[in-house]
């Protein structure tokens, strides 16, 4: 008899749980989209301009238009170098490597993708950011330091996850095409297309992550919030402006309104992402096993 | 083909190394410096040691762990053995798409919710809720898998001498206990290298002591990392990068031990 | 001991099992025999409501045991004490000999040392498996060859005293040696306890059985005592399989 009570408190405890944790991410949205209201409803269509001074005191602007195509151009330039980069070493690995290489290179891609992302940073400001002064640049925290820093941050990711997804494909599938006389190139561009799925999946994911991180944008790209206009001028990607100004702001202000409304901006874009990534791979999956 | 992928491969893995071990190497003679481990920071942490920093994280860690460890564990047992297999799927996506928020928003909700809702202020609580929010999905995400790994003929087997739910459960927990404890390796050790979130809602560049309560703010590892590296002069540096290098030697520990038993469960 | 009354079983809309009618003997052992995807694992999981398990499945009809409808039983895992089962590949929990069979115990409540040793070494020893074991209680069981793995399950099943002994297959992952020393072993606990075994392999089922029970295709084609059924099949289905032209 005891052992029904036991069982049943176990059931609902495990149960509540559950609940809580769905509950968090609808709370999430809600307390961020809540506190954003005021933003929106007093300077509107505002906030997309690019001129950002929210504290000047006689007519503060809010437009955030600047920074948010510096977060894109960044997230895409960057998103690019990672995905073929990725997918050519992910190849390496999956076709022509031997186990001994294999090994070695996915270990240590596994010990960079443990390095905090704050160190990162440390390493583009006082390592990368030399490098650049001495090449001229005349900022050390500028654009291609921040993509640089980017890439080392998510290409462990995109490395691994595409492997597997490679190694995912059945043995069947790349003998018959073999066995068909196909070539190098044809077996291969076979066993991406069936790892389409979880490689999409991937670069999505990789994408989400860099619009969404902030120490490395913060520390990195330089803080000028002008439109880029060649690869070494210092940048200010939404977050960056985000992470720095949310701990000096004062609650209530519309300036803190504003921020909430770029978080929001944020979340949104990344749950988008999320269930764009969701639906295509459902849809190339069910296109590839029937 | 094979050639050009061979050496872009090879490229990559000598970038990857040399930041790696440029890292490392760049701040590993710090950490032989006496007193770095025990002496607090002084003279704009141009001198000095990271004793308050080491604490402030360790009873970060030990907070997020006792909050994140038992929910999420529950949570996953949830998913994994009791609900029915549509819901179950529902709130794994749910979880997977927790993982993917951005730290930084997590931070900002921990700020509207704990600190300024809640009143707690910036302190170690409202850091260790924030960090928590963060770390429940990404262990649940990591945790189910390997319960759901777990061969049907394992439960079929205690079922058929009689288990109930909970002693079944537990039976599945001990088959999949490697995995658990990669997973809560991984879990925390993410949590230890987070910045954004605990830069606004729990962690200060300076305090002159120790959190004496779950009010008091704290001072942690990759929050001072930020300090020293954008606001402090070159004669401080030597204490980011020696923080820095020993942030990565953890986190190259807690790896290699989750490769070790990685290994270990496929023999 | 179980008497089956017009079961029908279904897995989401297919019919696996159609308007089985049975009754199977008290002690000895029963054979349920037929071709694969018979249903006879359905028929044999039906007894200990494994198939409970099963996402999508449900039946109609009874199934009594010792006169009690299983379906509305109100301890089930008193029930599945009593009526336990061993399966094809077996099934060695991640721990220890010892604290394998001691798992049925323990689980129902028995915690005191001196007897759950006691039980061990007694559910050992009716499984054959002692001699080979008794110095080695504390190792992994994982690490027991197949035929002593699968031993080591039917003495975890007999640990709990049950009534019932149902074993799907037992022997089919296992080499010929191992086979033999099972099947010497079922024999002889078929004088204690009633034993239904689902088998392909109709030797087997003629060397072991009493009784045994063939379907075909989801249908109970025929059942009675074994010697009576091989010299004179009543139907034509049985005669085929017998002269092993299906299978």
């Amino acid at each position: 008899m005891m052992r029904k009570t036991v069982s049943f408190i176990f059931v609902s405890l495990t149960s509540l749980a559950a609940v809580v944790v769905a509950a968090a991410l609808f709370a999430i949205v809600f307390f961020i989209f809540s506190e954003s209201v005021p933003a929106i409803k007093e300077v509107g269509l505002g906030l997309f301009s690019p001129n950002w001074y929210p504290v000047w005191e006689v007519e503060p602007e809010f437009g955030i238009g600047t920074m948010l195509l510096n977060s894109l151009i960044l997230s895409v330039w960057t998103s690019v170098w990672v995905w073929t980069i990725g997918l050519g070493v992910a190849i390496y690995l999956h076709k022509y490597a031997l186990n001994k290489e294999r090994e070695l290179i996915l270990r240590v891609l596994e010990y960079v993708s443990g390095i905090p992302s704050v160190v990162l940073g440390l390493f583009g400001v006082l390592i990368l950011g030399n490098w650049f002064l001495r090449l001229g640049a005349w900022s050390a925290q500028n654009f291609l330091n921040a993509s640089i820093v980017l890439s080392v941050l998510t290409l462990p990711f995109m490395v691994s996850l595409t492997f597997q997804s490679l190694e995912k494909v059945p043995r069947q599938l790349t003998e018959g095409a073999i066995a068909l006389g196909a070539k190098d190139l044809a077996v291969t561009w076979i066993e991406l297309k069936h790892a389409a799925a979880g490689i999409v999946n991937a670069m999505l994911t990789v994408f989400n992550r860099i619009f969404g991180e902030t120490m490395i944008v913060l520390m990195v790209a330089g803080g000028a919030n002008m439109l880029l206009k060649s690869l070494l001028d210092p940048v200010r990607p939404l977050t960056a402006t985000l992470g720095s100004e949310i701990g000096e702001v004062a609650v209530g202000s519309l300036h803190y309104s504003v921020l909430f409304f770029i978080a929001f901006l944020v979340l949104t874009g990344c749950l988008i992402l999320n269930v764009l990534s969701n639906m295509i791979t459902r849809k190339l999956e069910r296109w590839i096993k029937g | 083909m094979r050639w050009t992928l061979r050496i872009l491969s090879y490229a990559v893995f000598l970038a990857m190394l040399f930041v790696l071990v440029s890292i490392v190497v760049s701040g590993l003679p710090y950490l032989f410096r006496p007193g770095f481990f025990t002496a607090w920071p002084r003279r704009a942490m141009s001198e000095g040691g990271i004793f308050p920093m080491l604490v402030g994280s360790l009873m970060l860690m030990a907070l997020v762990f006792a909050i994140s460890i038992p929910v999420g564990l529950v949570g996953t047992i949830f998913l994994s053995e009791i609900a029915p297999r549509k819901f179950s799927l529902f709130l794994q996506s749910l979880a997977a798409t927790m993982n993917s928020v951005p730290s930084i928003v997590y931070g900002v909700f921990g700020l509207a919710l704990f600190c300024i809702k809640l009143n707690f202020g910036t302190s170690l609580i409202s850091a260790s809720l924030t960090l928590s929010t963060m770390s429940i999905p990404f262990f649940m995400n990591s945790a189910v898998e390997f319960l759901r790994a777990v061969p049907k003929e394992l439960r079929e087997g205690v079922i058929s001498l009689g288990a109930n739910k909970l002693q079944a459960t537990l039976m599945v927990l001990r088959a999949s206990r490697n995995g658990i404890l990669t997973s809560l390796m991984l879990t925390l050790g993410r949590a230890f290298s987070e910045t954004a979130p605990i830069l606004v809602t729990g962690a200060v560049f300076y305090s002159t002591r120790l959190p004496g309560k779950l009010t008091d703010p704290v001072m942690t590892l990759p929050t001072s990392i930020y300090a020293i590296v954008m606001n402090l002069g070159e004669s401080s540096q030597w204490m980011a990068k020696g923080m820095a290098s020993l942030m990565v030697l953890i986190m190259m520990f807690i790896y290699s031990v989750v490769q070790i038993t990685r290994r270990n469960k496929r023999e | 001991m179980f008497e089956i009354k017009n079961l029908y079983a279904f897995y989401n809309d297919h019919c696996a099992l159609q308007n089985v009618n049975l009754k199977i003997r008290e002690k000895g052992i029963t054979a349920i025999m037929g071709p694969s995807g018979c249903g006879k694992s359905t028929l044999l999981r039906c007894l200990n409501r494994l198939n409970d398990l099963i996402v999508g499945f449900s039946l109609k009809g009874q199934i009594l045991f010792r006169g009690q409808d299983i379906y509305r039983i109100k301890d089930l895992t008193e029930y599945r004490r009593r009526v336990t089962m061993v399966f094809q590949k077996p099934n060695p929990f991640p721990m220890s000999i010892f604290d394998n069979i001691a798992y049925g115990l323990r689980i129902h409540g028995v915690t005191k040392k001196s007897i759950l040793r006691e039980k061990v070494e007694q559910a050992l020893r009716m499984a054959a498996l002692w001699d080979e074991v008794k110095d080695k209680l504390k190792k992994p069981a994982v690490q027991l060859s197949g035929g002593q793995q699968q031993r080591l399950c039917i003495a975890r099943a007999l640990a709990v005293e049950p009534e019932v002994l149902l074993l799907d297959e037992p022997t089919s992952a296992l080499d010929p040696i191992a086979t033999t020393k099972i099947e010497r072993l079922l024999e002889e606990l078929a004088q204690q306890y009633t034993v239904v075994i689902v088998t392909h392999s109709m030797g087997q089922a003629l060397r072991i059985s009493d009784e045994v029970v063939f379907l075909y295709e989801g249908r109970l084609i025929e059942n009675g005592e074994t010697s009576a059924i091989v010299k004179m099949p009543r139907h034509e289905v049985t005669k085929q399989f017998l002269t092993g032209k299906i299978g």
